[in-house]
């Protein structure tokens, strides 16, 4: 007998049905196992070699590898915790190259099996991440699951933290010897314009093999939006839609009504090499009354900085590590006197204060336009109260308004590892190594490589992510008088 | 020689044995599951030169899949706030105990798993460790002191601590 210990959990043994499920398992995988190795010993050896050459070189997709559970992904891939039967497409990668976000399940007009629960694991290899999905529906409520799919778009999203920023290795879905698509959030089409309170995280972006979807929410609107893009694909349209022609800015487009009994709206257009989808679909009400909103949110569409260089980009790209810079514009924004927005906006800067020769930054938005200050901005606590070794960023608690208005009052959040401002709570609550929690968002917002996050249910901090990959969690403080 | 009726024979107890060490390690049903058949599965492919201790082979390998399971699970929770499937309670008591057996030396780790988890004699650890008696005894000990300290946040006296051994 062992001794009882005050740890761990108390001692459970298989009931019959366990015992059933686990025999049937270990039968199914000895047989594909040993079928396998039988496999394997018979091909000439010059095959196999060719097999891993070609494994390596992720030049073609290996379907008969779906039930394998060792992954060959790539050098040193390790195991997975379960044999992956789930393929996925396309990684979305975070501003800090330390999360991808992937999409299981039915994708937009993708036809592929729905899921309604999903396992993942992760192996990370100094060359190679391989992300694999496992399918853990259970029969009872796989009708369910294919009649969600059939009524309406459900993907499975899954987030994947990386112990260390991706860089320049392969991602894979462990179902796949070819290597997925990593999408960079700066490589989709930028939204400029955004309704008041509506935002995206990476939760809701869903990428398929050759379309990206980002959606928008805001809480208690009777509606929401997204945006999608596709590539080399024909969008299909549900029943009933009806289009007419529609200018985008300068460009001919189409607007679509008519779908989902008219409780949603569509407006399409080209834009670079890319079909861009802009829809909105009411919560509620029996008719879509936002069309002129969806116009607006249309005409605010640009292409990615990205893709201006590389038109390819957009399925091909391979995420590089940011450089931080010192300041200077970055060099891929468009000049900040060619984006000034519309009068009152966040990028108009007639008439934004002085503070910048006080030391304080200006940001940029995610399309690379400058913003005023008084909406957004950083930089150290007042000299002349011994506050400056410490750095404050100001921001409205509705993000992208300006703040010391009537509506909007501004927050201060803190970096403060020395204590200067004498809040020690303050001071505990700074994490100079944090991560980003489940729920950040990017919002876009970005200075000298820096990347800010917010989680827009939790304003008690907001997140800085850094060129480097590090992660900075400043908490929001009420900052003592100084005159 | 291989046999795969003798490993039939031998399945229930083995579950029982695989399962019952990787559940007191994780506390999910589906963690042990997974464990155990994957141990089982290596087993059976492996029968012709385990079976004759079949018995400690699976609660190692069930016990050390567990842990894997445990070090993924704490990792991930550093992202994740979804772990509805566990009680408050069950969660720290995974936690702890993942952060308590990272302090152990790989050796330490092993033998109080298999002791204390797997509920293996110090013979049998002693036999598939392939380390003296004695030696499983010291480990056994010094690892179960060092455990109870660190779960209850206590210094851990120099001589329980792994570099000590």
């Amino acid at each position: 007998m062992t001794e009882d210990l005050p740890l761990g959990h108390p001692a459970q043994e298989p009931d019959t049905a366990t015992e059933a499920r686990v025999q049937a398992r270990v039968t199914a995988t000895v047989a594909r196992r040993r079928a396998r190795r039988r496999a394997l010993t018979t091909l000439p050896v010059i095959v196999v070699v060719a097999l891993v050459v070609v494994a390596v070189a992720n030049t073609v997709d290996d379907n008969t590898g779906k039930d394998r559970r060792v992954v060959t992904a790539g050098p040193g891939a390790g195991e997975l915790a379960f044999a992956p039967d789930v393929e996925w497409d396309s990684a979305v990668l975070s501003a800090d190259g330390k999360t991808l976000t992937v999409t299981a399940g039915r994708v937009l007009h993708d036809s592929r099996r729905c899921q309604l629960k999903v396992l993942h694991d992760v192996v990370q290899t100094d060359d190679a991440v391989t992300i694999g999905l496992k399918d853990a529906t259970a029969p009872e409520e796989a009708d369910a699951a294919a009649r969600v799919c059939e009524e309406m778009y459900t993907p499975t999203v899954v987030r994947v933290p990386l112990d260390e920023p991706l860089g320049d290795r392969a991602v894979f879905d462990g179902v796949r010897t070819k290597a997925r698509t990593v999408l960079r959030l700066a490589d989709l089409v930028q939204v400029t314009y955004v309704p008041a309170g509506f935002t995206t995280n990476p939760d809701d972006i869903a990428a398929g093999d050759s379309n990206v979807q980002q959606t928008y929410k805001a809480d208690g609107a009777d509606w929401y939006f997204a945006v999608n893009e596709t590539k080399d694909t024909a969008p299909t349209d549900l029943p009933g839609a009806t289009s007419t022609p529609i200018m985008v800015n300068d460009i001919e487009g189409v607007r679509i009504t008519g779908q989902m009994n008219n409780t949603m709206e569509s407006i399409r257009f080209p834009l670079g090499e890319r079909t861009v989808t802009v829809w909105g679909e009411m919560q509620g009400p029996p008719t879509f009354t936002h069309s002129d909103e969806l116009l607006k949110i249309a005409q605010g569409i640009r292409l990615s900085e990205t893709d201006a260089k590389n038109p390819a980009s957009v399925t091909t790209s391979v995420p590089e590590k940011a450089t931080p810079t010192t300041g200077a514009p970055d060099k891929t924004a468009p000049d900040p006197a060619d984006c000034p927005g519309p009068k009152g906006s966040s990028t108009d800067l007639e008439g934004q204060p002085d503070w910048t020769s006080d030391g304080y930054h200006s940001w940029m938005d995610r399309s690379g336009c400058l913003v005023r200050v008084d909406v957004l901005t950083d930089g150290p606590g007042p000299a002349h109260c011994g506050y400056e070794a410490a750095d404050v960023l100001w921001v409205g608690d509705k993000l992208g308004e300006r703040y010391r208005t009537d509506e909007v009052q501004e927050l201060s959040y803190v970096r403060d590892p020395e204590g200067v401002f004498d809040l020690p709570a303050v001071t505990a609550a700074f994490d100079p190594d944090a991560t980003l929690p489940n729920a950040a968002a990017d919002t876009g917002y970005h200075r000298d490589g820096i990347a800010l996050h917010v989680d827009p249910a939790d304003p008690s901090a907001i997140w800085l992510a850094y060129p480097d990959g590090h992660v900075e969690r400043w908490p929001l403080a009420d900052l003592p008088p100084c005159a | 020689m291989t046999s795969p009726r003798a490993f039939d024979e031998e399945f229930p107890e083995l579950l029982r044995v695989a399962y019952r060490a990787a559940y007191r390690i994780t506390g999910e049903p589906t963690a042990a599951e997974d464990a155990a058949s994957e141990a089982l599965v290596k087993a059976s492919l492996r029968w012709g030169r385990i079976s004759e201790r079949a018995g400690p082979w699976v609660v190692r390998v069930a016990s050390n899949l567990a842990v894997d399971h445990l070090r993924r699970t704490a990792r991930r929770n550093r992202f994740t706030r979804d772990r509805s499937d566990l009680s408050p309670d069950e969660h720290r008591c995974t936690i702890d105990l993942h952060r308590a057996l990272k302090t152990l030396s790989k050796r330490q780790r092993e033998v109080v798993v298999l002791r204390y988890f797997g509920d293996l004699s110090e013979a049998e650890i002693a036999a598939e460790l392939g380390l003296a008696p004695g030696t499983v005894k010291s480990h056994a000990s010094r690892g179960l002191a060092a455990l109870r300290l660190l779960l209850e946040d206590r210094p851990v006296p120099s001589a329980l601590q792994p570099e000590a051994r």
